[in-house]
């Protein structure tokens, strides 16, 4: 039996993927344990799991987009939380004695606090920011990011903290990422998709003699969304005689949806997949792995952070269609709709895709990996 | 025509926007925060850059640090394209 600290930021896209290795460590007889933000990581993780509590630092700037918004992450939320939680994370460590640090590579500080007391650490990559190097067009912008992760003083010996030297575990495959050389030490494992707490659903309320659509933007898109539902809500009425919408969101921010749409904040989006037709989202790439994990094609409406790098894999899979979250009108939403659920091209490349997923092997093979971290002299 | 209402032209094309939205582009416009151009518009206006002025938009923008692609204007464009 080995012991695994695991370190994430309390963000849904996150915990949900390291939660589902987590849980399949547990399943072995390992022991598992938490370092992070407790209320959050209750509200996912429930109370039977261990959490060795960090404090939380807010993230300023979550409407910032584009270039504005990778300096409001990184100056916003990646560093700040890193120095914050590093006490914390350190003390876990002492505390917990693990054999492995798992650590999101948002979460620096659980790599920083392996390194300093000799434990092994795996990187978990649950987006596609960090992979795939997006930025290797811009080599100033790699270096900025860099370079503050050097004077906050996190810097392990000189390497990156968001690249464990001994394995990083990425939860998607070639079949998106498209062609890397990536080291021999990443391990795509593909979606990381395990049991959570689904909330309740009208399941009476999904007509069967149209197709579903669900439109998902995210927990962090609440506020920029305002201005997107309303395009959105026009396109689904001009579909309504063939497509039924269930739509997650706060039922104030979607005015006036066309008769039958369900609308809650909420929505069991694992339970909902097998009935869908299509996924229209912000190309957060746990969402995206969830659709293509059941073959389902996507409309996808980046917002900011990864979220293009998500879209553009999704359109070179050929298993969906780019929309622009700021601008396109309810034509073009409709058109982009009407085209993933009509043209079988689409749904048939979301298909190869799920295979790439199954056969990637998903949170078990992320566990083996791990439990061989331990287990190596 | 003079390069700011031709870029302009090219900025309503790759955006879809309308004539009112064009006349409110000035060279200070900052191609994020003002124009709110997104990263496939942004592909799409340096293909539209290259068939027109042969000028490589990737290439410049690989030479900006994160401020100054976040401050990026409208006037950096011409600038660029009548160098």
């Amino acid at each position: 039996m080995s012991c695994f600290l695991f370190v994430a930021p309390p963000l849904a896209g996150h915990v949900y993927a390291a939660a589902a290795v987590a849980s399949a460590l547990a399943e072995r007889g390992h022991e598992v344990a938490w370092a992070g933000p407790e209320s959050s990581l209750r509200r996912m993780l429930g109370d039977g799991v261990t959490v060795y509590s960090t404090g939380m630092r807010p993230y300023r700037g979550q409407r910032d987009r584009g270039f504005r918004a990778v300096r409001s992450l990184w100056e916003g939320f990646v560093l700040p939380y890193a120095r914050f939680t590093l006490p914390a994370v350190e003390k876990a460590v002492a505390a917990f004695a693990p054999d492995v640090v798992a650590t999101d590579q948002h979460a620096l500080a659980g790599a920083v606090a392996a390194h300093r007391h000799g434990v092994r650490w795996a990187s978990l990559a649950p987006q596609s920011m960090e992979l795939t190097r997006p930025f290797r067009a811009l080599p100033k912008v790699e270096a900025w990011i860099r370079r503050g992760i050097d004077n906050a003083g996190l810097s392990i010996g000189g390497a990156d903290p968001r690249f464990s030297p001994h394995l990083v575990l990425a939860f998607t495959s070639p079949a998106l990422t498209g062609p890397h050389d990536f080291p021999a030490h990443y391990a795509l494992v593909g979606p990381a998709l395990g049991p959570r707490a689904a909330p309740d659903f009208p399941w009476d309320a999904l007509d069967p003699a149209r197709r579903t659509v669900l439109v998902t933007m995210g927990t962090l898109a609440e506020d920029v969304a305002r201005d997107f539902y309303p395009r959105m809500v026009g396109a689904l009425r001009a579909l309504r005689a063939h497509v039924q919408a269930v739509v997650a969101a706060p039922p104030g921010a979607v005015p006036d949806p066309p008769p039958g749409t369900v609308v809650a904040p909420q929505v069991p989006v694992l339970e909902l997949m097998p009935r869908l037709a299509a996924v229209a989202c912000h190309a957060g790439l746990n969402t995206v792995c969830e659709a293509l994990a059941h073959g389902v094609p996507l409309v996808v409406a980046p917002i900011k952070h990864d979220q293009p790098v998500t879209a553009a894999q999704v359109v070179a899979a050929g298993a969906g269609i780019r929309v622009r979250f700021g601008r396109s009108g309810p034509d073009e939403l409709a058109a982009a709709l009407t085209a993933v659920l009509d043209e079988p091209g689409y749904a048939a490349a979301a298909g190869r895709v799920r295979k790439s997923f199954a056969a990637a092997g998903g949170a078990p093979a992320a566990a083996s990996h791990l439990e061989q971290l331990a287990n190596r002299p | 025509m003079d390069t700011l209402r031709e870029l302009t032209g090219l900025l309503r094309e790759v955006t879809g926007e309308d004539e009112r939205w064009a006349a409110a582009v000035t060279p200070e416009s900052r191609l994020e925060d003002d124009l709110r151009l997104e990263s496939v518009e942004v592909a799409a206006l340096g293909e539209a850059l290259r068939a027109r002025w042969g000028v490589d938009l990737p290439a410049y923008l690989a030479g900006l640090d994160l401020d100054q692609l976040i401050d990026l204007t409208v006037g950096d464009l011409a600038r660029l394209v009548t160098a």
